[in-house]
């Protein structure tokens, strides 16, 4: 529907505009330039994620235990924070080398955390065969394992694609003009907003574009063969790389975690000592709290019909509401928010810049990641017991309150966490749709950051970075990705 | 093909010892049925084979060559011992033909790789199934591919671990006989783990028979079942029927008479066991002249090829008699036992409470 919105604002401009705006030799650049910044933030994410997957569930590297629980932190990092403390320090990596470093530290835990699911649930037996015909460890690792994260590596890849091509903050913050920058500037910048809808449309067919791979690979996913053994399997001794290995595992953990935490302490400490805002941060850190509660409110109400259709009837209707969920996902924050600010300037003008409008925006963001939670969750419960339920004398309504939502309590959870920490570090449609008057943690961060005030917004990095951290310890602990064997 | 010999081997997996003193002797070429109930260490067993656990004292020998010992423990890959396990874990991005030519060596040229490829899948039954993905295949053709991938290196021994667990019935009896002829086909050393005694008895050459971690009796599958080493490995290897006796130079007296001693045990005694199988024991009309004493019919369990007839001897015992699918008409029958038995030092087991 906001697409559809889109369609009909750049439509309204004519073709020849269309066709100016998409000819000029600027915009071929810039879509090379976003294709390989993408590009290298994924291959990056892939080396780290793969690496360190493999590191936390199968090698004796020393301290493995807290490599596990300090790995995927950085979820709770918002992209344009850990920009700010890198800058704020090294003003000199402005520009592409920044912008992909800051991307790959905050975008790895996407292929991190499904590869070590695999690693942990792999059977253990299928490298032992392959040691039995003649493999030494680390080949019978490459040659039977890796082949089986293949999958799980690639779908994270893609999300980080998709991420690194939609993520708007970290790249301004960065001064290097991509795809999300470019549109945000001439959005901004004048009234003929003809560019932006362009744009945002060409940045849509790339983004979906690359989804459709994904869900091919997703495709491809390696059915595996009978149940195997509950056991552990085998660590593989790293011999002489140990040092190595623990000293870029650390350097990961440093880069992506502890910097940009002291360096917001440290800005902190310097703001504090001069005035600080202590009732508007009360106030947007009321704001954050209250707007990401609503989103994960609403998108959980709307993710429980459509996650238990999915996951218990297989029908055209069915599939064809799961997909246009998942068709948003592919869809850039900055996009949806363009596309809702002209749906409000035009259609809504009551809604425009209020909360509902801003919610709307959340729930078409964050839909996808709360269906597929709820959606995993209920298929894991057998729909034997439901009709056990229906056959006791309750109705359907009655099973799904008594029996589905209870047991599939865990995932909606999780998807609700989900929601609440993408909700809280979401910046460009809150940027564009956030009420009146009404400012956010990282809208403030982003307004302070704008103008060099870095000691007056590191204190809304530090208290987002400490909010977030709930919902991502929540997530962590409900994944198993702390577990020994998810 | 090789023969392994195991001696005085323990070993744990970090707790107490699992295997604790185990000798073993797999005569080359040979199929030996490693049973025993769960949790008596059989698979442990098979993992210090592998080389996946290494032994804490005692050596595991393939021909002369010591693979596993106090002060060396050869590497799985350098073993040239092949695994079939539970379930057979194929590789699942591989297609069937990748399977199996997992093993054969990198030097192996691509005509002789798919020559070898053939050769083990026809033996096995599974011609023109190369290009088949392990998903696509039923359990029993997915075990098939699984001891495929192990012959075709030519193995010096393979080791199956329960390899027809999760089979059904009708086709484990098919498998067997499939897995039977392959490995003796190939001439290929094996040892195959399992908790099932039908399985072990009518598929090796030799049984070993492992309780708490130790192999109580090795043997080939007649005499296994009919001359057991102890009272327990008797009651492990087949059904059993127990009965009180008090024996003599060749006899035991019993309450179903006096019977013939197979062996006479060396200690006769007063409070002996003598063990009877259910297909000794024999039912007839109670007025009919013959052998044998009165008894009351309790149970009957009926399964077309045969049956089992549980009936209540004079002093309140209840033993099971195994007849060629007649059931007795009557309540009151006669019992008698055909042939010799064999006497044990022990007690009788007590069905009722188990102990």
């Amino acid at each position: 529907m906001p697409i559809g919105y889109l369609l009909v604002r750049t439509g309204s401009a004519g073709p020849e505009r269309i066709a100016a705006v998409l000819l000029r030799g600027r915009t071929a650049e810039l879509l090379a330039r976003s294709l390989a910044f993408a590009t290298a933030v994924t291959a990056l994410s892939l080396l780290l994620g793969c690496a360190l997957a493999l590191l936390v569930a199968r090698s004796d590297l020393p301290g493995r235990r807290v490599l596990a629980v300090l790995a995927p932190l950085p979820l709770a990092v918002p992209s344009y924070v850990a920009a700010f403390a890198w800058i704020s320090y090294f003003p000199g990596l402005a520009g592409p080398v920044g912008a992909v470093l800051v991307l790959t530290l905050c975008c790895y835990p996407y292929v991190y955390l499904p590869v070590l699911a695999v690693l942990r649930q792999s059977d253990p037996a299928t490298e032992e065969v392959a040691r039995s015909l003649g493999r030494r460890p680390w080949a019978a690792l490459r040659e039977v394992t890796l082949p089986r994260i293949a999958p799980a590596a690639g779908a994270g890849g893609l999300l980080v694609a998709l991420y690194a091509l939609s993520d708007f903050g970290a790249v301004s913050i960065m001064r290097f003009d991509v795809f999300t920058r470019v549109i945000h500037t001439s959005y901004s910048a004048s009234f003929d907003r003809t560019p932006a809808a362009v744009l945002g449309l060409l940045l849509v067919v790339v983004t979906v574009a690359i989804s459709a791979g994904e869900r091919r690979i997703r495709r491809r996913d390696l059915a595996r063969v009978g149940s195997g053994l509950p056991r552990t399997p085998a660590t593989l001794p790293l011999g002489a790389w140990r040092p190595w290995a623990l000293g870029v595992a650390g350097l990961v953990v440093a880069a992506a975690l502890a910097f940009p935490i002291a360096a917001l302490l440290w800005w902190s400490g310097t703001g504090l000592s001069g005035d600080f805002e202590g009732t508007r941060m009360l106030a947007s850190l009321g704001a954050t709290a209250w707007f990401a509660g609503l989103a994960a409110l609403a998108c959980t109400l709307a993710a429980i019909p459509v996650g238990v259709l999915a996951a218990r009837y297989r029908g055209r209707y069915v599939t064809a509401v799961e997909q246009s969920v998942w068709a948003a996902h592919a869809l850039p924050g900055l996009v949806i928010a363009l596309a809702l600010v002209f749906l409000g300037v035009r259609v809504l003008p009551d809604l425009y810049q209020r909360t509902p409008l801003l919610v709307l925006a959340y729930v078409v963001l964050f839909l996808p990641s709360a269906v597929a939670a709820v959606r995993s969750s209920v298929e894991l419960s057998s729909p034997r017991v439901e009709e056990v339920a229906r056959s006791l004398g309750a109705r359907p309504g009655e099973v799904l309150r008594r029996v589905t939502v209870p047991l599939a309590a865990p995932g909606i959870a999780t998807g609700a966490a989900l929601v609440l920490l993408t909700a809280m570090k979401e910046l460009p449609a809150t940027l564009l749709l956030r009420p009146t008057g009404t400012d956010t943690l990282a809208t403030r961060l982003w307004s302070h950051t704008g103008v060099g005030a870095y000691a007056a917004a590191a204190p809304y990095g530090l208290v987002l970075v400490l909010l977030a951290l709930g919902p991502t310890i929540l997530l962590m602990r409900s994944t198993g990705s702390w577990s020994e064997r998810a | 093909m090789s023969r392994l010999r195991l001696q005085g081997v323990a070993a744990g997996l970090g707790g107490p010892d699992i295997l604790r003193g185990v000798d073993l002797d797999v005569e080359s070429g040979s199929l030996t049925a490693l049973l025993g109930p769960s949790g008596c260490g059989k698979t442990t067993l098979l993992r210090v084979v592998a080389g996946f656990v290494a032994p804490r004292v005692g050596q595991v020998r393939i021909d002369d060559e010591v693979v596993a010992g106090p002060d060396r423990c050869l590497a799985p890959e350098a073993r040239g011992i092949a695994l079939v396990p539970q379930e057979g874990a194929l590789f699942p991005h591989l297609d069937v033909a990748g399977n199996v030519a997992f093993g054969l060596p990198r030097s192996v040229s691509r005509a002789a790789r798919t020559a070898r490829v053939a050769e083990v899948l026809e033996l096995l039954d599974l011609a023109g199934y190369e290009r088949a993905r392990p998903h696509e295949l039923s359990g029993g053709q997915q075990q098939r591919v699984a001891l495929a991938r192990a012959l075709a290196p030519s193995p010096r021994a393979v080791l199956l671990d329960e390899p027809f667990a999760a089979l059904d019935a009708a086709l484990r009896a098919v498998l067997r006989r499939q897995v039977r002829e392959a490995l003796i086909g190939s001439g290929t050393t094996a040892l195959l783990v399992t908790h099932d005694q039908d399985e072990a008895l009518s598929i090796a050459d030799s049984v070993a028979v492992m309780r708490d971690g130790r192999i109580v009796a090795h043997d080939v599958p007649t005499s296994l079942y009919s001359a057991p080493a102890d009272l327990a490995v008797a009651r492990f290897v087949g059904q059993l029927v127990e009965l009180p006796a008090t024996v003599s130079a060749d006899r035991a007296e019993t309450v179903l008479g006096p019977l013939v001693l197979a062996d006479p045990p060396a200690p006769a005694g007063e409070r002996m066991v003598v063990g009877i199988r259910p297909e000794q024991l024999r039912l007839a009309t109670p007025d009919g002249p013959g052998p044998g004493s009165l008894a009351t019919v309790r149970y009957r369990e009926y399964y077309g090829h045969d049956a089992l007839v549980h009936v209540e001897l004079p002093d309140g015992q209840l033993v099971a008699v195994r007849t060629a699918g007649q059931l007795p008409e009557h309540d009151r029958v006669r019992v008698w036992v055909e042939g010799p038995v064999r006497a044990y030092c022990g007690a009788v087991l007590d069905v009722a409470s188990g102990r």
